[in-house]
Formats: structure tokens, sequence, C-alpha cells
């Protein structure tokens, strides 16, 4: 584990090219995060295809910046405007905007740099010393135990990502289909391809993630009505004094832990981290009016939550190849296109090169801490880009990054219609992110439950006589039953009223 | 009623429908495989399932009013549809140099961005950071367009 630590530090150290991936990364995201429209997701799914040709350690910071650097973007334009760049930043723009409105707008963003620059460094932290170990009972998985664990995951994903239960376990079912295009994982008949060569491999996914995450959301800012943003606030000292960090030290301390936590389990990104880390900081809190100090407490819990998700969500992405939400999905398309299978194998076969990872994941939340503190202010005035030059610049990229992953226009044009479609998708309500989940854990969820029936000679009993598989597919028709319970529960209570 | 709602869940019906009558006739070989047709049929299924519970929460009186978010410009959306899918046909034939400034400069004319300089600045300079990282710094190729091949 130590000398593993070591060889990390001294890999990242004498690599200057990673290094400064990882700043151009965490630069990237920043101006991402700041941009209203446009979230973590979004940049990693545009930047992704420009990590095809690096060597994986300096594309995967280059992506893990974007990433990091995404989510602590949002709280730049949450304070300044109360427009919060990223979902997650939607609890900061509360208290955010207050103190900046007396003209504490330094304070607060030198708050937000802190907390998600420390919330996310112990998360980092808490992921290299936990992952080794899951990954170790990960292991000893087998068919059975994998196929329920992708039950799991697809399961929890589609009930709680959309607004409806239907519309998520539909746009669930419908990514299963699409992946069952293609050749099929056991026998190798071609199944819906239609007769296209092109898609016996199944369909390109990488494209698909770029329309439904990038693509679509070019069209979004497009549909809506022009609104013009401005900072018109002064922007004083930001590098906050160490009285006013004391204080707020047990708040990004509490907030880490449950970020981490929240970013570990399936499907709870970012956005549902700050928010719960806010309402846990609110409830400590027992004053009646808030007060700047308490305002301070409430920048820190969101940014330290939100961030700290990024450790817990690589937690599940890493040690069982399960990303937890979009973004983690999307990073999982890229460890793919390096030649790197997530899972428990990735640290017995690659340990020296997941450590090195770490290692520069941590150097990425340094690079956005200084950034943060001395540069926030200039961040700031990337919202005065008109969409008019935003938008096709997206396009350009979308297209660009669709065709570089196989030089193919079959690749672009699924982009493209995946984008159309991810648009009214979003419109009428139906969340992009099951399909896709779906798409990456629909195979391995084929694939496993058919070489367990061959592991019990056909016999369904293997999927209910070992504890972990029948744990893992009782929680999952716990979480799809939940939902609908409580509904018609409501329903009659409503009824009786 | 949400029409829209209605609309998918009738498509979503018809495609299961295809879906399952096709997996009939995947070969299904061994005793202990459930075969290439077992999983599009139960994902079919689920499908057929789903959509028909859309369908009648679509038909649910007095959700109707539900509108969420800003209004759409619908003339706005389909010029950004139609620009992209032009985009893909020039990059296509002329190549990603050239389509890459005619379809910035087009793009933000059209949606109102008019000012000759600074537009003409942004779409070299775009193309050229495009062509500079993909081409030189990441040797990724860039389409040349049928035209020139």
């Amino acid at each position: 584990m130590f000398d593993l630590f070591v060889n990390g530090l001294t890999n990242i150290l004498t690599d200057p090219f990673a290094l400064l991936m990882a700043v151009v990364g965490v630069i990237i995201g920043i101006v991402v995060g700041a941009l209203p429209g446009l979230t973590a997701t979004m940049g990693v799914a545009l930047i992704l295809p420009m990590t095809f040709g690096m060597e994986p350690v300096a594309g995967l910071l280059l992506l893990s910046g974007v990433y990091f650097g995404g989510v602590y973007g949002g709280s730049i334009t949450a304070i300044l405007l109360k427009t919060p760049g990223t979902p997650a930043a939607a609890a900061t723009a509360l208290d955010g905007y207050a103190l900046a409105q007396k003209g504490m707008a330094g304070k607060a963003l030198g708050a937000a740099t802190l907390s998600s620059s420390i919330g996310g460094t112990i998360s980092i932290i808490i992921l290299m010393f936990l992952s080794p170990v899951l990954a170790t009972i990960a292991l000893e998985f087998s068919a059975p135990e994998t196929f329920a664990l992708a039950v799991f995951g697809l399961s929890i994903i589609a009930s709680i990502s959309g607004k409806s239960l239907v519309k998520g376990l539909i746009a669930g079912l419908v990514g299963l289909l699409l992946a069952t295009v293609g050749l099929d994982p056991i026998l190798g008949f071609p199944r819906f391809t239609g007769g296209s060569e092109q898609l016996l491999n199944g369909v390109p996914f990488i494209p698909i993630m770029i329309g439904l995450f990038a693509a679509s959301e070019a069209f979004k800012s497009l549909s809506d009505m022009n609104v013009k943003e401005k900072v018109k606030v002064k922007i004083e000292k930001i590098v906050p004094s160490w009285g006013e960090f004391r204080g707020i030290i047990p708040t990004i301390l509490r907030s880490t832990g449950l970020g981490t936590f929240i970013g570990i389990i399936p499907g709870a990104g970012a956005d549902i981290a700050a928010f719960v880390a806010y309402n846990e900081t609110k409830r400590f809190n027992k004053d009646k009016e808030p007060t700047d100090k308490s305002r301070m407490a409430g920048v820190a819990a969101c940014e330290s939550g939100a961030n700290a998700c990024t450790g817990g969500a690589l937690v599940p992405l890493l040690t069982l190849g399960i990303p937890g939400d979009a973004v983690t999905a999307v990073m999982l398309g890229a460890l793919m296109v390096q030649g790197l299978q997530p899972g428990p194998l990735l640290f017995k076969n690659n340990g020296d090169l997941v450590y090195t990872l770490f290692i520069g994941m941590i150097i990425c939340y340094v690079v956005m801490c200084l950034l943060g503190l001395f540069t926030a202010r200039y961040f700031a005035k990337v919202v005065q880009i008109p969409k008019e030059i935003l938008t096709p610049v997206i396009l350009v990229l979308c297209i660009v990054g669709s065709y570089a992953i196989n030089n193919s226009f079959f690749d672009v044009l699924i982009m493209a219609v995946a984008g159309v479609i991810g648009f009214f998708m979003q419109k009428h309500d139906f969340p992009a992110s099951p399909i896709v989940l779906a798409l990456i854990l629909g195979p391995m969820a084929e694939s496993q439950f058919r070489r367990a029936l061959a592991l019990s000679s056909g016999s369904y009993d293997i999927f209910y006589t070992r504890p972990i598989p029948l744990i893992l597919l009782l929680l999952s028709v716990i979480t799809l039953l939940t939902p609908i319970v409580k509904a018609i529960w409501q329903q009659r209570k409503r009824a009786h009223q | 009623m949400k029409k829209t709602d209605l609309f998918v869940g009738i498509a979503l019906i018809l495609l299961s429908v295809a879906v399952w009558i096709t997996s009939g006739q995947f070969p299904s070989v061994g005793d202990t495989d459930v075969g290439p047709g077992f999983f599009p049929r139960l994902i079919a299924g689920g499908l057929i399932l789903m959509s028909l519970v859309l369908i009648a929460a679509a038909f649910r009186p007095g959700q109707a009013a539900e509108e969420a978010g800003p209004p759409t410009s619908w003339r706005r959306t389909i010029l950004g549809f139609v620009c992209m899918f032009v985009f893909l046909a020039l990059v296509y034939l002329g190549g990603f140099h050239l389509a890459t400034p005619v379809f910035l400069l087009g793009f933000m004319w059209l949606f109102g961005y008019r000012k000759p300089f600074a537009s003409i600045l942004v779409a070299v300079l775009v193309t050229l950071f495009i062509y500079l990282i993909f081409e030189t710094v990441l040797q990724v190729p860039l389409p040349a367009g049928v035209l020139f091949e």
C-alpha cells in the first residue's frame, strides 16, 4: 500500500504532460461549471474524445480535472449571480448570493473554494483506502453476484433519476433494448442489426453520451428565451483569514463525510449530496435568523458535500465497474477507451496506474484550490460569453468528438440523432442518464446472467441460494416497489380525506 | 391529457411488439442457455407494461396544465436542428476545415450575433484551435471531405 502510494507520487511528478493536463482539465472544468446550462457531465463528454490519443494517466487526469472543476465551478455563478452553473450549486446559491449582496462575495467564494477542495481531497483519500478493500471482496464475485450488482445499479438509477418513476423505467428499458443490438454475448448471434456491419459491435455508446449529454443541452439553451447575465457584484479579497476558515472546519468535515457516503450509493449524485449536506448543517445551526456565519457554513456545506461526492462516486466505478451517475458513466467510457476495464481486476492488473491516478486527482484538487483562491474573479467573467457563440462551438465539438472515436460518420449521425431525441426527452421529463447507464450495465447483466445459468447447469437456484445475489436482488425489488407503494398509499390517504 | 405521453406509449408498444416477434426467430442452442432471444423479449415485455402505465396516466385528467421550465422557442430549436444537420452534410462533403468556419459564421448570424469582426475572429480561432488540438497535438485525423479525397 505504502510503496504503491510512493510509486504513484513519483510517477506523477515525473510526468509533466500529465500534470499539465490536470491543470488544463481543472481550468476547463471551472469554466464549464461556471457557465449556466453547462454541467460537469457535458464537459467530460465533450473532452473525452480528446483523450483518445493520450497516455491513460494524462487523459484520465484531464477528465478528472474537468469533472472536479465542473462540480466546483457552478458555485462561482451561484454566488455572484444566483444562477447556479450546475444543479449541485443550487443549494450554494441560497446562502452564497445573500452573502454577495451584503458585499461579502469574496468571502463566500473563498469558503466555497476551500471547502470544495478540502471535501474533494478527503474524498479521494477515502477512495484510495476504501477501494482496494472493496476490490478484494469483489474479486470473489462470480457471475450471479455481478449480475445482481448490475440489476441493482439499474433499478436504483431508473427509479430516482427522473421526476416520474415510469418515465425513468422507460428510459432504462429503452437503453437496455439498445444494448441488445449487435452480437449476443454468449453465442455471437447478430441481433437487430438490420444487416449493418457497423452495428455488429453494438450501438456505440460514446456518441450516444455526447448526443444526450452535450448536444441536447446545446439545443436546450437555444430553445430557452434569451437572458443576458452580467456580474455586477464587487469581489473583495477571496483568500479567507484563519479565523474565518476555522469557523467552517467542522461543517466541512461533516459534509465531506456525508458527501462521500452519498457518492458511493449508485444513483445519487453531487446535487443530492449538496442538498443533504446543506440541510444537515441548517439542522445543526439552531439560530432562527440566518447570520453571516451560518451562511458561510451553508456555502461550505454544499460545496464540500458536492465535491466529496466525486471521490465517493469513483468507488463503485473503479472497484465494481458500476457507474453511479451520468458523469461517472462517461468516465467509464473514458477508461474503456484507454483499454482499462473498471472492476476488481483493475486494481490487480493496473495497481500502479490506479495509484498514480489517485495522487493525480489530489493534485487536481490542490490546483483547483489555488486557481479558485487567486483567479475566481476572472472565471466569473465567462458568463458574458454570448449563447450565440457558445452553442455552435459546443455543436462543433460534439461532431468532431464523435467522429474522432472511430473516424466514422456513422457515429456522428448517431450522436446527432441522440442529441435531437435527448432534447425532446428533456422537454417531456424523460431522464437521459438511465439510457446511458443501461447501455453499460445491460450487456453486463445479460452476459453474467447467462454465464451464471451455465455454471448452475440451467438452474435458477443460483440467484437466491447465494447470499450476495439474494440480498442485491431483494434490494432492487424494494427500490423499484418503494415509489409505487408510496404513491398508492398517498392516493389512499387523499381518498380518505 | 398529455398527447406526447400517449404518442410515446403507442410508439414504444409497437416497437416492443416488433422486437418480440423478431426475437422469436433467434436460434436457441443448448439446454442451459436461455438463448439470444430471452433478454430482448424480457425487455420488450417490460416496455409494453410500462408503456401501458404511461398511456393510462396520460388519460388521467387534470395534469395537462403542468408546463415546467422556461417557454420553448420552437423557431430557434428547429433552426438549431437544421443548422446541425446542414453542418454534418457540409463536413461530409467539404471536410472539417472548410465547413466549420462557415457553420460558425452562419449559426451566429442566424441567431442574431452579427458583429462582423468578432464573428470572423471566433470562427477562425475556434477552427484553428480544434485543428491544432486534434490533428497536431493528438494526431487524431479530422474529416477531409469526400469531395477532396
